[in-house]
């Protein structure tokens, strides 16, 4: 079983990460979803963490790096799911997710896609 | 040379009186052997007064002093003054607790020629003074208790999370917010965002006397907090003066949503939720796809 899943949503990318996800699945991950937003041209993905419940550093950077990665290539990352604890413990750790969206839910996620869809037609 | 034996003229009456007193006494001459003691002293250690005469007084009483440079009859008769103290009586495997006074006794002539030893068995006090002392622990205790339940009700009361519109919560922070009391409205408000699933919180700090470094690193990561859930948080209530404060602490408020008044901030969250109602979903045309995986 691989520990995550991606779902197409047209033009964005639903991914969801489960709890027991390794470094080299998290490579692969990161790989994958590269290739995908290049070829099918994909302007968002969105992120679903509610499954995991620790999210340390090792995780955030590499969120981080693929929010970076994504934004190179013309795509947007929202993440959604964080519960209470997690945030408290991002916090704690004075782990920044800096240049990343984040939603309350998926729902809201694509609002905030198709804002960012507006904005860009606009200029 | 008058010596002690000579004393003891009207030794039937003097008897009479020392036997009466609840309390230990004995006299011991220089070499520490007992010339008089009474019955409470001899029955302290199971014996009566007429087991003690001329017996060694270390002989009869056991006491972690004695026959040692601090046994009180030498240090009273050395130094010709009371000698006052505590100490443990060990008779029949038990430990008593006694409080004694020693007064040198001296002759005619002021010399000193033997040892008057007064002793009490303080156990019963002793007890009652440590029942005493746990008693006031405990009142302390409950008393503590009861202190930290009411700051806790306290904290509760001051910073409550309201929603004053669909969608839009309300932060209203009163009075010094230190990190325990931040960390605790930060979790209820989270907790909120999360049940209600608010995009937009109004933190209002009108009520809030002084920022300093601290408070404002605290505010800045309430705002933190609020983004990671999802949420956009409205910073409003600053004044004139904390807004001075906080440009002079070089906070970097870079990305944070401010605005003067709740009302104002209110106007503006609205307006953005009926901005986002009015956008079509725009759902992407999707052809079928399989999973990736």
């Amino acid at each position: 079983m691989v520990p995550f899943s991606i779902f197409p949503l047209g033009d964005v990318l639903l991914v969801s990460i489960q709890e027991e996800i390794d470094d080299v699945s998290l490579a692969s991950l990161l790989d994958l979803l590269g290739i995908t937003v290049s070829q099918r041209r994909i302007r968002g993905v969105i992120v679903d963490l509610k499954d995991v419940d620790v999210v340390d550093s090792f995780l955030a950077e590499h969120l981080w790096s693929l929010a970076s990665m994504l934004a190179l290539l013309h795509a947007q990352t929202v993440i959604v799911g964080l519960s209470v604890p997690v945030v408290m413990t991002l916090l704690d750790f004075d782990i920044a997710l800096k240049g990343v969206e984040f939603a309350l839910d998926v729902e809201q996620a694509l609002d905030k896609l198709n804002v960012s869809k507006k904005t860009r037609q606009v200029t | 040379m008058n010596t002690l034996h000579e004393y003891r003229g009207d030794e039937g009456f003097l008897f009479e009186i020392i036997n009466a007193v609840p309390s230990g006494i004995f006299v011991t001459d220089m070499e520490h052997s007992i010339m008089i003691i009474n019955k409470a002293a001899a029955e302290m250690v199971g014996r009566t007064p007429g087991d003690c005469f001329d017996r060694k007084c270390y002989d009869i009483f056991d006491t972690p002093m004695c026959q040692t440079d601090n046994c009180t009859c030498r240090v009273a008769t050395s130094s010709g003054s009371v000698n006052k103290g505590q100490t443990i009586l060990r008779h029949g495997g038990r430990e008593i607790p006694i409080e004694y006074a020693s007064r040198p006794l001296r002759n005619h002539e002021g010399q000193i020629i033997g040892c008057v030893e007064h002793f009490v068995d303080i156990s019963e006090r002793l007890e009652q003074e440590k029942l005493i002392l746990s008693q006031q622990e405990e009142l302390i205790r409950k008393r503590e208790e009861d202190i930290r339940q009411l700051q806790e009700e306290i904290l509760e009361l001051s910073t409550p999370v309201i929603e004053v519109w669909d969608g839009i919560l309300a932060l209203p922070i009163i009075g010094a917010l230190d990190s325990h009391r931040a960390r605790i409205a930060m979790q209820r408000l989270l907790e909120y965002i999360e049940q209600t699933r608010s995009p937009f919180v109004i933190i209002d700090i009108t009520g809030v006397p002084t920022v300093d470094t601290e408070v404002a690193n605290r505010l800045l990561q309430t705002v933190d907090a609020v983004r990671l859930m999802g949420s956009e948080a409205i910073l409003t209530g600053i004044s004139p003066h904390i807004a001075l404060t906080m440009a002079h602490l070089g906070v970097d408020m870079g990305n944070i949503t401010v605005q003067s008044r709740m009302s104002d901030a209110l106007h503006l969250a609205i307006g953005m939720l009926r901005e986002k109602r009015w956008e079509s979903r725009g759902m992407p045309d999707s052809g079928h796809e399989d999973l990736i995986s």
